[in-house]
């Protein structure tokens, strides 16, 4: 079984953005939308006072309560372990954007397009093909189109710092396995909310 | 408790000419409706529990510190009455989905209320001509109700026979669901149909409420009217596992998102809703602990 992942090394993270651009250019999604986003926050007293960075994505969960929430079977979880969204299935019923512990789900308020003002050509043609739909949920899917074709996530292949280390986390042998298993004695992994208990499949190592 | 009194059939209707309530007696409705509504408040907790766990711990003590009761309030029956009773902004895309959806969740809602009528105006379970009579207006509503449900009942059973796309659509729990519905609506009028035919050679039978369970009542009136009970009572039973749960779970889903928007309004903190603000910071109060802890030495 093919199980797709990431790890994200915390340590490697300098906070530059590249993943958040590199996603809304290869997505193409509207201005409040933002499906791989990079958080900071400073802690410590001064003047010992340090900073991290954290970056955030759809955590891809083998148990996802976005998917469980859909009253119309957009959500969906693939045999590849990616959670995408069909958008031709979606309602707007946007249960998934309340059910996702990690807020990794949007519903654009307006138009799903990249500019408010106008359609993109290829926005024009997407539509008119029923290829985009105007309205509906919007989350990470991986790159799905990118990963099918044999390439990497654009963050992943876009991290100048190479933070992001994305494949199959059941394959021992795989790029996040690898790293997992090499990984400095004093390195942590860890899930985000792993209250939530959803099994997410992103790994973060402090 | 007047349900839990089982009484023997006695009567003295003529076997197989009984009125349509000769059946089964109110006590047992009654009892089978008590286990329904359980089983549905178990089934919403189960949910509401399921999504507690994955909601950001400090998002309700904000909301309560940050909002009145009235504000909360407020906010439920417009949501209520906006995404629930209209829904306004669900299903844009299909037409035809939004009719059915409509027609049948206002049906399955005026069925409700008939039936909460009915309890509380005609406990005896007497029978009640469609006009001419004070408590018409119940049976009128329920009528009128059901054929609002069939309606859109009937178009989903026929998109799931005849539309490839719409049944590929569908999962287990929704045809379930979906066909439970049809065949309670479908047999709750066919039972009404030989009930009033049952009536009107038998007028003097007993009202319901005299009887636990009676096998003297004509087939035509029992085997429609089991076949509707059983479809109600497995609608209820299931509610949990199937499609009726989404009744109650998307609403409070868009509730919670809702609250959420009012919060950041209130704070004035930007068009971020505090849902999604107290999920980021409950993630970055994690990783912060993650940081803080001290190296083992």
């Amino acid at each position: 079984m093919t199980r797709l992942g990431m790890v994200i090394d915390l340590k490697r993270c300098i906070g530059c953005d590249a993943c958040t651009l590199a996603c809304k250019q290869e997505k193409g999604t509207p201005q409040s939308v933002m499906l791989a986003r990079v958080f900071s926050r400073e802690y410590g007293k001064f003047p010992n006072t340090k900073k991290f960075y954290l970056p955030i994505l759809c955590n891809h969960c083998e148990d996802p309560p976005c998917v469980d929430a859909c009253p119309s079977h957009a959500m969906i979880k693939r045999k590849d372990g990616i959670v995408s969204v069909i958008e031709d299935k979606c309602c707007g019923a946007q249960a998934c954007v309340s059910a996702c512990p990690y807020g990794a789900i949007y519903y654009p308020a307006s138009m799903k397009t990249f500019t408010l003002s106008e359609l993109t050509d290829l926005e024009r043609y997407q539509i008119q093909n029923g290829i985009m739909k105007i309205r509906s949920a919007m989350k990470c899917d991986f790159c799905a189109i990118r990963v099918g074709e044999g390439m990497e996530p654009a963050c992943v292949a876009t991290c100048p710092a190479g933070c992001r280390i994305f494949g199959d986390l059941d394959d021992p042998n795989s790029k996040p396995n690898l790293y997992l298993h090499n990984r400095m004695p004093q390195d942590v992994p860890f899930y985000l909310r792993a209250e939530a208990n959803t099994k997410p499949n992103v790994i973060y190592l402090k | 408790m007047p349900f839990l009194v089982y009484q023997t059939m006695v009567t003295d209707s003529v076997a197989g000419s009984g009125t349509f309530p000769t059946f089964v007696s109110v006590s047992l409705i009654d009892l089978l409706g008590i286990i329904a509504l359980f089983v549905v408040i178990l089934g919403s907790l189960w949910k509401y529990f399921q999504w507690r766990r994955s909601s950001p711990p400090n998002f309700f003590g904000s909301t309560r510190r940050t909002l009145h009761m009235s504000a909360l309030v407020r906010a439920f029956f417009s949501e209520l009455w906006n995404r629930v009773f209209l829904q306004k902004d669900i299903i844009n895309n299909d037409r035809v989905r939004r009719f059915t959806h409509l027609t049948m969740f206002w049906g399955f809602l005026g069925l409700g209320i008939t039936s909460a009528l009915d309890y509380a105006f005609n406990q005896q379970g007497n029978y009640i001509p469609i006009f001419g009579s004070n408590l018409s207006g119940i049976r009128f509503l329920g009528n009128f109700a059901g054929v609002v449900m069939m309606i859109g009942a009937t178009i989903a059973v026929v998109r799931l026979v005849t539309v490839h796309k719409y049944r590929t659509n569908r999962n287990l729990g929704d045809i379930w669901f979906t066909c439970l519905l049809f065949i309670a609506g479908l047999s709750g009028f066919i039972t009404e149909y030989c009930g009033e035919i049952a009536y009107a050679a038998n007028p003097s039978a007993l009202p319901a409420a005299a009887y636990s369970i009676s096998f003297s009542a004509s087939l035509l009136i029992s085997i429609p009217y089991g076949f509707h009970l059983a479809s109600i009572a497995l609608i209820f039973l299931t509610a949990p596992i199937s499609f009726f749960m989404h009744a109650l779970h998307v609403p409070s889903m868009r509730y919670m998102e809702r609250l959420g928007m009012l919060v950041s309004m209130k704070r004035r903190s930007g068009q971020k809703s505090e849902l999604l603000r107290s999920k980021e910071s409950a993630m970055l109060d994690q990783v912060q602990e993650i940081y803080e802890q001290k190296k083992p030495e």
